[in-house]
């Protein structure tokens, strides 16, 4: 559907984006993911065409795009103001892109009823956009960017002004939309748990290029850097060395001493070092009967409840902090800090990275 | 408490700003009451009152004639300076090409060179041209000191309008003309309405290009005036000017309405 091929980006001496290879395919939701200034919005706008490239070549649907103005592109976009026109009305807004199309107006008039219907907000026609509230604003822009059914839509953080309750339940909305509609949604957002909610691959971006293209297992669970372990979900990180090497596993020791056997192979040497992460959902608070195959002693420094989960934040003997999240019970919430505490997980649950 | 005391020298210039006041605009008001006398001298105070002088400006052929010129040439400049001031600014403030700054000030530049010598050279320029005494001659010298006016109103219109909103409809698939036409002057228009008026305002009381360019047949209100003072000194001209003050204040509050509309 959108094919970038070593797509750059400078401004003057700055360079937002560099190299971007990348295949998106037909119907799938898509989300750049990034803190800001990652070059995911930069992207974005290289697709719309309302940025030009400085390197490289842009394909839609099969046709090379790279000098293609916007209006001839032929795409969707919703963006994170809304960019609704002040001085018309709901209905006009949304018959916007169909009179540029030229239609008859009786047909405007069953489209623009059938996409405020599709958006669940009928009865709005007559109002100014500015009657409305941020949410029924949302799903206006939506509906005017959906009337005109472009196989592509670009969403710009299109949730960024909402409330954490409003959000949500616009994430399901738009995945109800792109279920039954089919289109194929490039998604621009900074929050790491909507990219995980809506998408069927994550693209990753830091520092203008992508650092990780992947389905939310695939990142969440593999992550291919330090920057992708830290950006999504939490994790604990260990610097390690590599003690012993086998056919299909090694074994890693720490600085603190822990040591950890069988973990997958990334292609280390002996004597290498290397980054271990483990989320702190898999690390287990152990009593005094329990074994794991890799264990940590250490002093609980604090806990947070934070309702059904709660963080244990370990101190190891040799100063590195684990943080363990396990379900919140009334055993787990007697432990006071300072006590002593021994840590479990599986080899399974340890990434390593090079 | 201790605020409401005021220092001396506080008090001494405010004062003299008030007596500033005072004195430039003691002319224009007491041109008002003189207006309303009936005598066929300019009198201060006013005799009696009466309607008579502006019955006889509304009744002598000539005073209608330049009235009806001046509203001529101020609607050609208002037009003709509206299609040239928000082309130019939009053109400025959207698009990014090679010296910009310089073009920006080439086109405001009428509105800092002394009236007296735009006056000279457009004399000289559309005598060359043979339009000097024409009612377009007069519509072309106007424009030329209402554009900037235009510009800079125009400018600072379209700072207001979003431009993420053109984008999105340039995204939906508008071309820039359909743009123009349905996103952007519907937002600017406060701004275009009261660069209109400005440039109508402008026009309606420009005398000294005027002087310079009216002929015979095509004096427009205010050269009609001055030579009247110089003529006749007909009393008429109270009731004229009364008139106009009263058109400026207007204008100057239908802007400042549309400012506050915004």
């Amino acid at each position: 559907m959108v094919r970038l091929e070593g797509v750059g980006r400078r401004y003057g001496p700055v360079t937002a984006l560099t190299d971007i290879n990348l295949d998106i395919v037909e119907g799938e939701f898509l989300t750049l993911l990034g803190p800001s200034g990652s070059g995911k919005t930069t992207l974005l706008n290289l697709i719309a065409g309302t940025v030009e490239v400085t390197t490289g070549r842009v394909w839609i649907d099969g046709r090379d795009v790279t000098g293609t103005p916007p209006m001839a592109r032929g795409l969707g976009m919703v963006f994170q103001n809304y960019a609704l026109f002040p001085h018309m009305t709901v209905g006009e807004n949304i018959a916007f892109p169909l009179r540029v199309r030229r239609l008859p107006e009786r047909e405007i008039r069953r489209k623009v009823a059938e996409v405020l219907d599709l958006v669940r907000l009928p009865e709005v026609t007559g109002r100014k956009p500015k009657e409305l509230s941020g949410g029924q604003q949302q799903r206006i822009a939506i509906a005017r960017c959906l009337v005109y059914d472009p196989s592509l839509v670009l969403m710009d953080e299109p949730l960024g002004a909402l409330d954490k309750k409003l959000r949500q339940q616009m994430q399901l909305e738009i995945k109800r939309l792109h279920t039954l509609l089919g289109m194929t949604i490039v998604y621009v957002t900074h929050d790491q748990e909507e990219a995980l909610v809506m998408s069927d691959r994550i693209c990753l971006m830091h520092d203008g290029r992508i650092e990780q293209l992947g389905t939310a297992s695939d990142l969440y669970f593999r992550p291919a850097t330090v920057f992708a372990a830290d950006f999504l979900g939490e994790s604990n990180l260990l610097d390690g060395e590599c003690v012993a090497v086998a056919s299909e596993s090694l074994t890693v020791r720490t600085a603190g001493g822990v040591t950890m056997s069988g973990l997958t192979s990334v292609g280390l040497a002996r004597g290498d070092r290397c980054k271990l992460v483990i989320r702190p959902e898999n690390i287990a608070l152990l009593g005094p009967n329990n074994v794991a195959p890799c264990i940590a002693e250490g002093v609980l420094e604090e806990m947070i409840f934070v309702g059904g989960v709660t963080n244990f934040r370990v101190r190891l003997h040799d100063g590195v902090i684990l943080t363990a999240k396990r379900l919140t019970t009334e055993a787990r919430l007697a432990l006071t800090p300072g006590a002593s505490v021994r840590l479990g997980w599986r080899a399974a649950d340890v990434v390593v990275l090079r | 408490m201790a605020r409401r005391k005021r220092s001396p020298l506080s008090i001494a210039a405010c004062a003299a700003a008030w007596s500033g006041y005072v004195f430039l605009a003691l002319p224009s008001v007491i041109i008002i009451p003189m207006s309303f006398g009936n005598s066929d001298e300019l009198i201060f105070p006013p005799r009696s009152f009466s309607l008579y002088l502006y019955e006889k400006y509304l009744l002598e052929s000539n005073w209608m004639a330049a009235t009806a010129e001046s509203l001529e040439v101020a609607l050609g400049t208002a037009a003709l300076s509206l299609l040239l001031g928000v082309s130019a600014a939009y053109g400025l403030s959207r698009a990014e090409f090679l010296a910009k700054r310089l073009i920006t000030m080439f086109l405001l530049s009428p509105a800092f060179v002394p009236a007296i010598v735009l006056a000279l050279g457009l004399y000289l320029y559309l005598g060359a041209g043979h339009v000097s005494g024409t009612t377009v001659g007069l519509i072309i010298s106007h424009t030329v000191v209402a554009v900037p006016f235009v510009i800079v109103t125009s400018m600072a219109g379209l700072r207001h309008v979003d431009q993420r909103l053109e984008i999105a409809a340039a995204v939906m698939g508008a071309r820039r003309f359909l743009i123009i036409r349905r996103i952007t002057l519907p937002l600017l228009a406060p701004s275009v309405l009261a660069a209109t008026l400005f440039a109508f305002l402008i026009s309606f009381d420009e005398v000294v290009i005027s002087y310079f360019i009216a002929g015979v047949r095509t004096q427009t209100l205010p050269v009609k005036m001055y030579s009247a003072i110089h003529w006749e000194i007909s009393p008429v001209l109270a009731a004229v000017s009364t008139l106009l003050t009263l058109l400026s204040l207007g204008i100057c509050l239908a802007v400042a309405l549309l400012r506050r509309g915004r």
